[in-house]
């Protein structure tokens, strides 16, 4: 289809790139994205994919912003305290880059919600703060066959991956790395260890580059593999996944067996 | 023959350390014996091992000069 002056204007410096072209571009135009958790992670993912025109944006957060969400989730402004999250966000995108499509689920990922939506979309994104969602989306995503970009944060340390995609003849997912879920309170949240905001931004742009090199084709993705990076010591560490041996053991293989866990309970 | 461990996140907290280097051990069972002997908070944490840049099981071989890696899991977001 012959595209419009504005859409070749608007995105002329990452056409103009090698190996990218008007290609790449309509395919993220064609391409349908899921941001689950419009916090620290989500807001430059959310923002990136915008800008550079991915098709069709959706945006799951259940939360209100609050004044100590400020120093890390920059989509919001002190304007926004007490708002819904996925509402505002959209409402803000949609001023970024009018040719997108973009879907405000202000509501919280639940099997009946990752059941009913993941399907809709070609990517899924755990920008998600806690274990419980974290597993439910993965074992959600395992059993969809819906590609998977991982992203998490721990203090000065991040960390990224891509699942369920196919590479060297493997595909693997976050069970393969943990086949059990930790309980939350093992491991500091942001909340009790602190976070400061550059460290999920850099998290996150490099799930928004996983997410474009998916779509595209471009580059290598990173899948099996885990990527570690240090902020304070600008340190890279990349782990190569293999299968464990009781990631299927503990992972749902139907819809039924899926529905009946009790991430909550697992994760508390 | 010396190997070189490396804790990852909250692991170099409980460790005061974000790396140490060892005298070969010659498997990672054994190589966790002596973590815990020296870090006793190592047992109540959750982590993978990596052995040179690759996950590696139980009781896999560790190969001189080895780089390991503890790494746990990151929830935060």
């Amino acid at each position: 289809m012959e595209k419009s002056k504005e859409y070749i204007l608007r995105y002329q410096r990452q056409i103009t790139l090698s190996g990218f072209g008007i290609e790449a571009q309509e395919k993220l135009t064609n391409a349908k994205v899921l941001v689950i958790g419009a916090g620290g992670l989500g807001c430059p993912i959310l923002q990136y994919l915008v800008a550079v025109g991915v098709g069709e944006l959706g945006i799951v957060d259940n939360d209100q912003v609050t004044l100590s969400n400020l120093n890390r989730q920059i989509l919001f402004g002190q304007e926004d305290i007490g708002k819904d999250k996925a509402i505002i966000a959209a409402q803000k995108l949609a001023k970024q880059n009018n040719l997108v499509k973009i879907n405000a689920y202000q509501q919280n990922c639940d099997q009946a919600f990752a059941l009913e939506q993941f399907s809709k979309y070609d990517i899924i994104v755990d920008a998600t703060d806690n274990f419980a969602t974290r597993y439910l989306i993965n074992d959600a995503c395992f059993l969809l066959k819906k590609p998977l970009v991982f992203g998490a944060v721990s203090q000065f340390e991040g960390q990224v991956a891509v699942f369920n995609v196919l590479k060297a003849g493997k595909s693997l997912n976050y069970r393969d790395i943990f086949p059990v879920p930790p309980k939350n309170s093992e491991v500091l949240s942001c909340v009790e260890g602190g976070v400061l905001g550059v460290l999920p931004g850099m998290i996150g742009m490099m799930q928004a580059m996983e997410v474009i090199k998916l779509i595209t084709g471009i580059g290598e993705v990173l899948a099996n593999e885990l990527l570690t990076y240090n902020a304070l010591t600008q340190a890279f560490y990349k782990m190569q996944m293999v299968k464990h041996p009781e990631s299927e053991k503990n992972m749902p293989f139907t819809i039924e067996a899926f529905t009946k866990l009790n991430y909550e309970w697992l994760c508390s | 023959m010396n190997i070189e461990v490396q804790f990852f996140g909250q692991l170099a907290d409980k460790t005061g350390k974000s790396s140490i280097q060892l005298e070969h051990t010659s498997n990672l069972s054994q190589l966790k014996e002596k973590l815990f002997t020296q870090f006793p908070l190592l047992k109540e944490s959750k982590f993978v091992i990596a052995i040179n840049n690759k996950m590696a099981a139980e009781n896999a071989v560790i190969p001189e000069h080895a780089k390991i890696a503890l790494m746990p899991p990151f929830s935060g977001g």
